[in-house]
């Protein structure tokens, strides 16, 4: 209210990269703006994993140093958190939540752990100018910090799980040492990120990270054992990517928003999720794109690794809509020989598959976008505007 | 303000020069001497005995006066994690708990043996249970294990009441809502959690005492004055303005008549519940690490299906346990137990990676112990009286731990003798699972201490041929070893029972002693 906004409608297709000409470098750039911030917790994470026990701490270190992850998740979270802090809380939205109780029949819903909101700062509301350096920033800094770190524990025990040969630039962990220290490097920083979030001594957003975390295990699930019929929908595969890859993210957004003093039930929190939700879902679908489209020198993966897990993605399975004899052999996971070849070659030959999956990608980063323009504008929110025509237009 | 403190305590820290100290968490108002004492114990004049060369597992020891003559003793201390003091400091604020170790709150080897009584700091200074028992007559007082039968004397344990009838029904919802949170649709891996629920002998024993100990400290008056005591401590120590805030989690009023069916009792079900949860996901991440075949009675999970399924399966049930655990809502034990799965962990992580002169020695041994096996069971029954709205340094909290702690020793020592004296038939996994895997426990550490061929052995981990062989020669040959680790055993059990002797009598403290009893006396 008030505040003019000069991005209002921003259509991620008018910039470079996505089919139009303005170019997104007038926008700050997300890394460079909070890299300095994040420097303390960064070296703190390192400092966790140094341990005396060298395998332990190879393991882990090879993630945090090796890997070419730019730290996704905590800029987000660090950019969120500055967005967040630009936008007062509304008055209201704890009666707002408690009405819809009343109406659902809810007795006497008191959401008092809304009261997760409840924020430690001088003058009892988080502004931009009182925000850096604050009991708040730093949790929301932690809460950075502990996302990574579940983030990385799943990616450990998924090389364990999947037995990839290489993932991400750097050997699997569990190929240089043994399934036997890749569990236990997972474990650990599970345990270390469980300690960390519960010292942030708010029950709503342990709750949610909680939640966070069985997501990520249910969508591992998911991938093991779906029925065949499943892996052909478009749904179930998004589902998926929900859980794997959104849920973390998006859950971790909303919590920054719950941190930063607004209430779960505020227009600021859900607009946070909702930037979370579409972002992860368009990072995933990118990356499952690139499994195509990038060599494995570029990727640092073997491209097909997908494919040669039996997993279908979206350019499959709008391929597989196209030319109905892929069907049988997404649904046995192109178990037999010939059936990726085929995949391939009806990938490339039809017209629309990859399109159709480019643009899935950029409807989701539309939404994320859409999502961000409901908070007053500052440098941070349209640094996360940056940051998502980055996540589309990536090349590896 | 907290925010003007919090700014202190971030400029403070920029200016310590980046040391890379040996930290985790303390409990703050016992073991700090202010905020530059936190952030480098070694300049602290109280701390001067502790030398950096000593590592110590995952905590700074902060000392006071009372300390620093204890802990000059203290040998070799393993460690497997290492965290700055910068990092450690960046996680905490003005109210978040800084947790010691049960062994450096509790005895872990008696005097005879170089043990030590550990001085009184915050997680244990209320240890007289008279203030408990004003006007109730306690028909156990004094009571010794030794008296009774299986230990040496006469009387039976069966005239106290049977711990696992006493509270099997109702668990009963609780276990079946387990199985119903397993009954995923994922056959695989409902099968695979399944599997340790329903096959295995294991009785629900942790459960069993989480609800037992929410009896007892039901009957139990929550005492006034107890955070006073805290805050007064904490002036004294020179933290200004330390609420203890979370202390007020316990803002319940529970008596014995309205404790059944309460939010209260509910929440410590539960805690019983997530208890389980984590304890059996640490087994099944186990099997994997250990590569068992068997455990307890049933084919280890990742022998039936595959290490993908049992990572999974692991993850799984942890998971469920974390949004469990949150939504009892209770931020003091939320942290608490969270830093029980931290233990879990270290203790496996020490396991994996000892030095190996450490594996000779019994304080690296049980530290080791307490680690992966006493750490959950002991934070969990403090965490229970947390729930029962006793404040975290009270008589009933203080004396919930203890007994936690020396059950949990006493139940592994009992299992380590059982792995040389019982039949695999009879136990269920092969008997010298432990020396297979190159582990020394308590009987062999003995005749280490008798025969000193045996501790090269020990400390390449029985790696040459023969080696196990010869270890268990010297074992039988000895006259003392068994016996020893069989005393320390009953050591901790009594300790154990002398804890819960501070609590007012109930029939579910007496039942937890006969379950004491049962846990040295045990065949498997």
């Amino acid at each position: 209210v008030g505040i003019p906004d000069n991005l209002e409608g921003l259509k991620l297709t008018n910039y470079k990269g996505l089919g139009g000409k303005e170019k997104i470098e007038k926008l700050p750039d997300p890394f460079k703006m909070v890299e300095k911030e994040l420097q303390p917790f960064a070296d703190s994470i390192t400092e966790l994993v140094s341990t005396d026990q060298p395998v332990l701490s190879m393991a882990a270190k090879h993630f945090f140093e090796k890997r070419h992850g730019k730290r996704f998740r905590p800029t987000i979270v660090q950019l969120m958190a500055k967005a967040v802090a630009a936008a007062t809380p509304e008055d209201g939205a704890d009666q707002i939540t408690t009405d819809h109780a009343a109406t659902q029949g809810i007795e006497g819903i008191e959401w008092e752990w809304s009261g997760g909101s409840d924020v430690q700062i001088e003058g009892g509301v988080v502004t931009p100018g009182n925000h850096k350096g604050s009991e708040v920033w730093r949790k929301q800094a932690q809460l950075g910090q502990i996302v990574e770190m579940i983030h990385v524990a799943s990616l450990i025990h998924d090389d364990v799980l999947d037995e990839a040969d290489t993932r991400r630039g750097g050997e699997a962990v569990h190929k240089l040492y043994s399934n036997k220290v890749a569990v236990l490097a997972g474990d650990y920083l599970l345990a270390r990120a469980s300690v960390l979030l519960a010292r942030l001594e708010n029950t709503a957003v342990v709750q949610i990270m909680a939640t966070a975390l069985e997501s990520l295990v249910a969508g591992e699930i998911m991938q093991l054992k779906s029925p065949p019929k499943a892996l052909l929908e478009m749904e179930s595969y998004l589902r998926k990517s929900y859980y794997k890859t959104a849920s973390l993210i998006c859950y971790a957004c909303r919590s920054t928003a719950l941190l930063g003093g607004h209430a779960y039930g505020s227009t600021v929190a859900t607009a946070c999720e909702e930037f979370g939700f579409h972002l992860g879902l368009a990072y995933q679908i990118q990356d499952d794109i690139l499994d195509f489209t990038a060599a494995a020198s570029v990727l640092g993966k073997p491209a097909l690794a997908d494919m040669d897990l039996g997993l279908s993605t979206a350019p499959i399975l709008y391929a597989a809509q196209e030319y109905p004899h892929l069907r049988p052999m997404v649904m046995r996971r192109f178990k037999e020989k010939g059936d990726k070849q085929s995949a391939l070659e009806a990938l490339y030959k039809s017209d629309t598959a990859m399109d159709k999956a480019t643009n899935l990608a950029k409807y989701h980063a539309q939404k994320a976008v859409d999502a961000l323009l409901r908070l007053p504008q500052s440098d941070s929110r349209d640094a996360l505007i940056r940051l998502t025509h980055l996540v589309i237009t990536r090349k590896k | 303000m907290v925010d003007a403190r919090q700014n202190r305590r971030i400029k403070n820290r920029a200016m310590m020069p980046a040391r890379f100290v040996l930290a985790a968490s303390v409990l703050a108002f016992g073991s700090m001497n202010g905020v530059e004492g936190f952030l480098s114990p070694q300049t602290h004049s109280n701390v001067a005995s502790q030398s950096s060369e000593r590592l110590m597992s995952t905590i700074v020891v902060h000392e006071t006066k009372e300390k620093a003559a204890s802990t000059e003793t203290e040998s070799f201390r393993p460690n497997p994690v290492v965290v700055s003091a910068e990092a450690e400091a960046l996680s905490h604020s003005a109210t978040t708990m800084k947790l010691t170790p049960s062994f450096d709150l509790f005895q872990m080897l008696p005097e005879d043996e170089d043990g030590h009584i550990p001085a009184p700091i915050g997680g244990n200074r209320q240890r007289d249970g008279t203030v408990l028992k004003v006007g109730t007559p306690d028909s156990l007082e004094g009571l010794k294990l030794t008296d009774y039968k299986g230990l040496g004397g006469k009387q039976k344990i069966e005239k106290l009441p049977d711990p696992f009838k006493m509270v099997e029904k109702e668990l009963k919802p609780f276990s079946d809502s387990i199985k119903e949170l397993v009954s995923t649709d994922q056959p695989v891996l409902s099968m695979a959690a399944k599997h340790f629920f329903e096959k295995r002998h294991g009785k629900r024993f942790r459960p069993t005492i989480v609800q037992l100990m929410a009896k007892a400290v039901a009957a139990a008056t929550p005492e006034d004055g107890v955070d006073q005591i805290t805050t007064d401590h904490a002036e004294t120590q020179g933290i200004g303005g330390m609420a203890w805030e979370w202390s007020g989690a316990s803002d319940v009023r529970v008596t014995p008549s309205n404790h059944q069916g309460s939010d209260v009792w509910r929440k410590q079900a539960q805690l019983g519940q997530i208890v389980e949860m984590i304890h059996v996901a640490s087994l099944i991440h186990d099997d994997v690490l250990d590569e068992a075949d068997t455990r307890r009675g049933g084919e280890a999970v990742h022998k039936l299906y595959s290490n993908k399924v049992a990572v999974l399966a692991g993850d799984y049930l942890l998971a469920r346990a974390s949004v469990l655990l949150a939504r009892l809502e209770n931020t003091a034990v939320v942290q608490i137990m969270a830093t029980a799965l931290e233990s879990l962990v270290a203790g496996e992580i020490m396991q994996l990676k000892s030095p190996p002169k450490a594996l000779l020695e019994m304080q690296s041994y049980l530290r080791k112990s307490y680690y992966k096996t006493a750490s959950l069971i002991c934070y969990a029954c403090r965490s229970t009286a947390l729930l029962g709205g006793h404040a975290y340094g009270s008589t009933v909290a203080t004396a919930c731990e203890e007994f936690g702690f020396h059950l949990g020793l006493a139940y592994q020592i009992q299992d380590d003798i059982l792995d040389f004296t019982a039949a695999a038939s009879v136990l269920g996994k092969p008997a010298l699972a432990d020396m297979d895997l190159g582990l020394s426990t308590a009987p062999i550490l003995y005749a280490a201490q008798e025969y000193p061929h045996l501790r090269p052995m020990v400390m390449r981990r029985f790696k040459d041929k023969g080696d196990k062989q010869t270890a268990l020669e010297a074992l039988y040959k000895s006259d003392t070893a068994m016996d020893k680790a069989t005393n320390l055993a009953k050591y901790h059990a009594q300790k154990a029972v002398d804890a819960l002797l501070r609590l007012p009598q109930s029939d579910s403290r007496d039942a937890l002693i006969r379950l004491t009893h049962l846990v040295i006396t045990r065949k498997k």
